[in-house]
C-alpha cells in the first residue's frame, strides 16, 4: 500500500467557551490516499467540519488542537510534516493552503468577497502561489474558469459574485480551489446549498476534475447520496468521535454501527424496495456540554444490550473486518478473520 | 451612475419645498412678530411706542400681509438668488451669512476628515486585538466620548484654556487678522483657531465611528469570505485590509451620512459656546427675535447642506458597493 | 475466527420510550427561553450592571431630591454669592461628629478683591434629619425633613459652593436632576409608542402608507436636529406656566426620536414579514391587528427596548443643549442644563469654576445609560457567539 497523503492521528480539537469544553474533535484518525476519495459524514455539529478545520489550521479563537498528529506529505517531499504542529500564522501552512490543499465551502455567495471581481479573486490564488505577474494570472484564471465549465470566461472575469447564478457561484469556487492544482481538495458540503440538478453536474465536475488532476478529494458531508456517488471510502462521525469507518460498498450494504444503520434506514434509497416507513433515529443530538460517559449514541440507540456501553474509558475503534472499523460493544468479540 | 445622482437631485426638489413651507410655518410660529420685539426692546430702554408707528413699521417691513404672501415673497426673492432683509442688522442676509456660513462647512468639513483620518485606524485596531488592554482603553474612551457631547466638551475647553492657559479663546482669528487682506498667513492663523474647535466637534463623532468600525469588523471577521481568503493562503494582512476592511467601510460610510447632521448642529451650538462666527449665534438671535428673513435662510441653508451631505455619502456608498451601482 | 456480522436488532419499544425520555430531559435543560438567554448575558457584562445600578441611584436621588438636598430650589444667600465649595469635616475630638467651618466674604488686602475665608474660630455641627423648609415628598407628602443640613441660621452647608445668587448648587442639581432625567423619560415613551405604531404599520402594511411614511421620516430627518429644536422652542409662547413649557419641550424632543425608532422598526418587520409564521397566522384568519400585537411586537420588543435604553442619554443631553441656550426649562423649574447656563463664559469659569459641576452628573447618566444601553443589546441577540 502506497503512502498516505495525509494521515490524521488522535485528533483532538477543543472549544473553550465560558460555558464550558466542548471536544469538537474527539481523538480522530484517518487516512487518504494520494487520488482517492474519502467521504466523511454525520450530523450537524458533529465534528466533521472542525476536522477539515484543523487540517488548514483555521480555527476560530475560541478553539484548538490538544492532540494529536496531522501529518502530510508535501510534493517533492519524502518525509510528511505534521500540520498541527506548525505555527498557525506562518508562511509554511500559509504556502501549502490554497496550494496544496485547497478548501471547497458549502454557500458560495457568503464564500466569495462580494466587493471583488472573480477574476480578482481567484487570481491572486495564482499570482501568490505560482508568483507570476497579473496579465499571467488572468490567463490562467481564464484557463481554470473554462475548465470547470464557464461559457465565455473573458468577459466574466470582471463579474462580481452576485452577477452570477448559484451553479456559477460554485464552479468559480472551485476554480479557485484547483487554480494551482493541490494535491488535497477538502470540499465541506460543496452542493447542499444547490438544486438538485446542479448538484449532480457539480458532482460530476468534481469528479471529472479529480481523474484530470490526480487529486485526492475529503468529501464532507450529510447527505448520504452523494457519498455513494462520489467517495471510494467513508468514515461516520458522531460527537467528534469516528464510529464506523470502511469502504463505500461495505459501509452501504452491510453497516455494523447502530448510528450508521440508523442513518441509513432514514434515507430513502431508490431503487430498494421500502420495507415499511422510514425510521428516524429518536432523541436528538445531547448538549455538547453534557456529553454522557462511554458512548455518546447509547441514549438514542435502539441495540443498547450491554453495560459497558457506559463504561467511563469510552469504547475503542476496532478493526472488526479488514478496511472496516466500528465503535461499538456489540463487536466486542469480533476479530478480523 | 449619473442616473443615479440626477435622480436623487430630482427628488431633492419636492422635499426642499416643503422644507421652506415647514420652516417658515415653525419660524412664524411664536405669537409675536419682530415688531412685537422692537417694542419689547425699546420699552426696556424706556421708550413707548404708539400703534401707529407700529402699524408703519409693520407695513414698511410686509409683516402686516398675510402669512402665505410673506412666505411668497421669501420664495420669490430666493429664486432671484434675494435672501430677504434683516430686520434686526438693517441689511441684506446674503452678504450677512455668507461668512458665516463658509466657516460653518468649513469647521463640518474638518471635523469630517478629522474623524476618518484618526478613527478608521483606531477602529481596525482594536477590532484586530480584541480585548487587548489598548482595546479596552480606547473602548473606554469611545464610550466617553458618545456621553460627552459638543458643547460640553466646548465648555470644558473654555475651562481648561481659563484656568491653564489663561488666554481668551473664540473666534476664528487672531484679533486683526479678521479684517486683512487673505494671504497664507491668514490662512495659518485660521487653521491654528480651528483645531481645537475641529477636535472638539469631530470627537463624539469619532468615538461612534470607532464602536463602529470595530463591531463592523469583528461582524465580517466572523463570516465565511474571510475563512476562504484565509484558506488561500493571503497574509492575515492582506486578509484584514483588502478584503474585511474593503467590506467594513461599506455601511461606515451609512454612518458617515448620518453623521452629517450632527455635524452641522453641532457646529452650530460650539459657535454660541466658544464665540466662533458660525451661523449658531446669529441664529439664535434671529429665533427670539423673530427676524425671520435671517433665520428661514439660515435653516434653510441648514437643510441644503444636510441634502448635500447625504447625497455625497450616497453617491460614495454607489461607488464602494458594486451591489448597490448595479442595480 | 470471523464472527457473524450482522446489523444489530431491534429492542422492545418501551426501551425506546426511556431512551426519549432521557433525551427529553437533556433538551429542557438544553433549551432556554428567550428572556432566560438574554438575563443571563447580561449579567456577565460588569458594565452594562454597574451602568443599571447607577442609573438606579440617580432616578432614586431624584425621587427623593428634596429629601436629599439641605436647601431649595430658590433659597438665596446674600451673603455668599459665588461661594466655593466648602468641606465637611467628620471627625471632632476623635468622635464622629460631622461639622462646618463658616465662612466668610472678605476683601483681600493685596489685590482688593472679594474673597471667602474660613473661620475655623467656630465650629457648627452638622444634623441629619433636620427640619429646614417645607416642602411636599413626591409631590404629596407634606413634610419639612432633610437629611443633613446645620441648625445655626448663619452659617450655611454648601458642598458644592453657591451660584451668582447665592442659591447652594448641591441643592439645585439635585433638585435638577428630576426634570433632567424626567424629560428624557417622557420624551422617550412618547417617542417609542409614536414610533412603534408609525414603523410596525409602515413595515407590515407597506405600500403607498409606507411611502408616505418614509417620505415623511426623510422630510424630518432633512433638518439638522439642533436648528430644529432651536426654531420649535422658539415658538414656545413665552407667557406659558413652565409645567406646560416642560411637556412641550419633551414633545419636540421626541419629534424627532420616533423616526429614528421608526425606521429601524420598519426594517425589523419587512424582514419578519416574509416569515413563514407569520404567512400561516394570516392563512389562519387573523386580523392585521392580531398579527401585529401577538407576532410582530412580540418578536421586535427586545429591539424597542434596546432602543428606548439607548435614546433616553440623547434626550437627556437634548434637554440640556435646549436649556443651556435659554430656549428649554424656564424658571422656577431648573434642570442640569439650566445650571450650565451661569458656566457659559470664560470670566465666569476662571473665577467661579464649580458652576460646572452639573457636568459631571450629565456625563455619569449618559454614561450608565449607554452602558445599559449597550449591555441590553448586546444581550438581547443571544446567538451570535463573542
Amino acid at each position: 500500500m502506497s503512502q498516505p497523503l495525509l494521515e490524521i492521528r488522535n485528533l483532538r480539537t477543543h472549544f473553550f467557551t465560558p460555558d464550558g469544553i466542548v471536544r469538537a474533535v474527539d481523538d480522530v484518525s484517518l487516512e487518504i490516499q494520494p487520488g482517492e476519495t474519502l467521504g466523511l459524514v454525520g450530523e450537524s455539529g458533529c465534528g466533521k467540519s472542525m476536522t477539515a478545520y484543523s487540517i488548514m489550521r483555521l480555527l476560530p479563537r475560541s478553539a484548538r488542537i490538544v492532540g494529536g498528529q496531522i501529518l502530510f506529505r508535501r510534493r517533492g517531499q519524502t518525509e510528511p510534516i505534521d500540520l498541527a504542529r506548525v505555527d498557525p500564522g506562518g508562511d509554511l501552512i500559509r504556502d501549502i493552503r490554497g496550494n496544496e490543499i485547497a478548501m471547497v465551502f458549502q454557500e458560495p455567495m457568503t464564500s466569495l468577497s462580494p466587493v471583488h471581481t472573480i477574476g480578482d479573486q481567484i487570481g491572486e490564488a495564482i499570482q501568490l502561489h505560482q508568483g507570476v505577474s497579473r496579465a499571467v494570472a488572468r490567463e490562467r484564471t481564464v484557463e481554470i474558469l473554462e475548465r470547470v465549465g464557464f461559457a465565455a470566461a473573458r468577459q466574466r472575469l470582471d463579474q462580481y459574485p452576485h452577477q452570477l447564478s448559484g451553479g456559477l457561484r460554485q464552479r468559480a469556487m472551485i476554480a479557485m480551489a484547483l487554480s494551482c492544482h493541490p494535491s488535497l481538495l477538502i470540499a465541506d458540503e460543496p452542493t447542499t446549498a444547490l438544486d438538485v440538478t446542479i448538484q449532480a453536474q457539480i458532482l460530476e465536475l468534481m469528479k471529472d476534475l479529480q481523474q484530470q488532476f490526480h487529486m485526492a478529494i475529503l468529501l464532507i458531508t450529510h447527505n448520504l447520496g452523494v457519498i455513494a456517488e462520489m467517495a471510494s471510502r467513508v468514515a461516520v462521525m458522531y460527537m467528534g468521535k469516528i464510529v464506523e469507518s470502511g469502504d463505500t460498498r461495505t459501509i452501504f450494504h452491510r453497516p455494523l454501527h447502530p448510528y450508521t444503520v440508523g442513518l441509513l434506514r432514514s434515507t430513502p434509497r431508490p431503487g430498494v424496495r421500502a420495507e415499511g416507513d422510514l425510521t428516524p433515529i429518536p432523541g436528538s443530538v445531547p448538549d455538547p456540554f453534557a456529553v454522557p460517559s462511554g458512548c455518546a449514541f447509547y441514549p438514542r440507540c435502539r441495540a443498547r444490550t450491554r453495560p459497558s456501553c457506559r463504561s467511563p474509558e469510552g469504547i475503542p475503534l476496532r478493526e472488526v473486518e479488514p478496511g472496516h472499523f466500528v465503535r461499538c460493544t456489540l463487536y466486542d468479540d469480533a476479530r478480523p478473520g | 451612475m449619473l442616473a443615479y445622482i440626477i435622480r436623487r437631485l430630482a427628488a431633492m426638489i419636492p422635499t426642499l419645498i416643503i422644507a421652506s413651507m415647514l420652516i417658515f410655518a415653525i419660524i412664524r410660529l411664536p405669537p409675536a412678530d419682530f415688531v412685537t420685539t422692537l417694542v419689547a426692546q425699546a420699552a426696556q430702554s424706556g421708550s413707548s411706542s404708539d400703534q401707529a408707528s407700529m402699524a408703519a413699521l409693520r407695513h414698511q417691513y410686509g409683516l402686516d400681509q398675510p402669512l402665505y404672501v410673506q412666505y411668497l415673497r421669501w420664495i420669490g426673492g430666493l429664486l432671484h438668488g434675494d435672501l430677504g432683509y434683516s430686520f434686526e442688522w438693517q441689511r441684506p442676509v446674503g452678504p450677512l451669512i455668507q461668512a458665516q456660513l463658509l466657516y460653518t462647512v468649513l469647521l463640518s468639513l474638518a471635523s469630517m476628515v478629522f474623524m476618518w483620518v484618526i478613527a478608521l485606524p483606531i477602529g481596525i485596531y482594536s477590532a484586530t486585538h480584541q480585548y487587548s488592554l489598548l482595546d479596552h482603553l480606547l473602548t473606554l474612551i469611545g464610550f466617553l466620548g458618545l456621553s460627552v457631547p459638543d458643547f460640553m466638551l466646548g465648555l470644558i475647553y473654555l475651562f481648561i484654556s481659563a484656568f491653564y492657559f489663561h488666554q481668551p479663546v473664540g473666534g476664528l482669528f487672531s484679533p486683526g487678522m479678521e479684517s486683512a487682506p487673505w494671504s497664507l498667513a491668514k490662512a495659518l492663523d485660521l487653521f491654528n483657531h480651528l483645531i481645537w474647535p475641529t477636535i472638539i466637534l469631530g470627537l463624539g463623532g469619532t468615538a461612534q465611528l470607532i464602536r463602529i468600525m470595530r463591531a463592523n469588523l469583528l461582524d465580517i471577521l466572523g463570516q465565511q469570505f474571510i475563512t476562504t481568503a484565509r484558506a488561500k493562503g493571503l497574509r492575515e494582512a492582506v486578509v484584514i485590509n483588502k478584503y474585511a476592511v474593503r467590506v467594513a467601510i461599506n455601511p461606515l460610510i451609512s454612518v458617515m451620512g448620518m453623521q452629517i447632521p450632527n455635524l452641522i448642529s453641532g457646529a452650530t451650538i460650539l459657535g454660541i459656546v466658544l464665540s466662533i462666527p458660525t451661523v449658531g449665534p446669529l441664529l439664535l438671535r434671529a429665533l427670539i427675535d423673530v427676524d425671520m428673513y435671517l433665520a428661514g435662510s439660515i435653516l434653510l441653508f441648514a437643510v441644503i447642506l444636510l441634502m448635500v451631505g447625504n447625497l455625497i455619502a450616497d453617491i460614495c456608498l454607489a461607488w464602494v458597493d458594486p451591489r448597490i451601482r448595479y442595480e | 475466527m470471523s464472527i457473524e456480522l450482522h446489523p444489530p436488532e431491534l429492542i422492545f419499544p418501551a426501551e425506546v420510550e426511556l431512551a426519549e425520555a432521557a433525551v427529553e430531559a437533556d433538551e429542557r435543560r438544553y433549551m432556554v427561553s428567550q428572556w432566560r438567554l438574554m438575563g443571563r448575558r447580561f449579567v456577565r457584562n460588569r458594565a452594562a450592571l454597574v451602568g443599571g445600578v447607577v442609573i438606579g441611584i440617580l432616578y432614586l436621588t431624584a425621587l427623593f431630591a428634596n429629601f436629599l438636598a439641605p436647601y431649595s430650589v430658590e433659597n438665596r444667600f446674600f451673603q455668599y454669592l459665588y461661594a466655593p465649595p466648602q468641606g465637611i469635616h467628620l471627625f471632632h475630638d476623635g468622635r464622629f461628629e460631622p461639622y462646618i467651618y463658616p465662612i466668610k466674604l472678605t476683601i483681600d488686602p493685596t489685590s482688593l478683591r472679594k474673597v471667602y475665608t474660613v473661620d475655623r474660630s467656630r465650629v457648627i455641627p452638622l444634623h441629619f434629619f433636620v427640619h429646614a423648609e417645607p416642602y411636599r415628598l413626591f409631590g404629596l407628602i407634606p413634610t419639612d425633613v432633610h437629611l443633613f443640613g446645620v441648625d445655626d441660621p448663619s452659617a450655611a452647608v454648601l458642598l458644592l459652593g453657591t451660584d451668582r445668587q447665592g442659591r447652594d448648587l448641591l441643592s439645585r442639581i439635585l433638585i435638577g436632576s428630576q426634570i433632567s432625567l424626567t424629560v428624557g423619560l417622557v420624551g422617550v415613551v412618547l417617542s417609542l409608542i409614536f414610533g412603534t405604531i408609525i414603523g410596525i404599520a409602515s413595515g407590515y402594511f407597506g405600500g403607498r402608507l409606507d411611502d408616505l411614511i418614509q417620505r415623511v421620516i426623510e422630510l424630518i430627518r432633512s433638518f439638522p436636529t439642533i436648528p430644529l429644536w432651536m426654531g420649535l422652542s422658539a415658538a414656545l409662547p413665552p407667557n406659558w406656566p413652565p409645567l406646560l413649557t416642560y411637556f412641550g419641550i419633551t414633545v419636540i424632543l421626541s419629534f424627532i426620536g420616533w423616526t429614528w425608532l421608526a425606521r429601524q422598526l420598519r426594517g425589523k418587520v419587512l424582514a419578519l414579514r416574509e416569515e413563514e409564521y407569520i404567512h400561516a397566522a394570516e392563512i389562519a384568519g387573523a386580523s392585521p391587528l392580531w398579527v401585529i400585537t401577538r407576532h410582530l411586537i412580540p418578536a421586535t420588543l427586545s429591539h424597542i427596548i434596546v432602543i428606548a435604553t439607548l435614546a433616553l442619554p440623547n434626550m437627556i443631553l437634548a434637554e440640556t443643549a435646549l436649556s443651556f441656550l435659554g430656549l428649554g426649562i424656564r424658571p422656577p423649574l431648573t434642570s442640569w442644563g439650566v445650571l450650565l447656563q451661569e458656566a457659559q463664559n470664560i470670566e465666569t469659569l476662571a473665577n467661579y469654576p464649580w458652576l460646572l459641576s452639573p457636568l459631571a452628573f450629565i456625563a455619569v447618566a449618559v454614561l450608565a445609560f449607554n452602558f445599559l444601553g449597550d449591555g441590553l443589546r448586546d444581550a438581547s441577540d443571544p446567538y451570535t457567539v463573542s
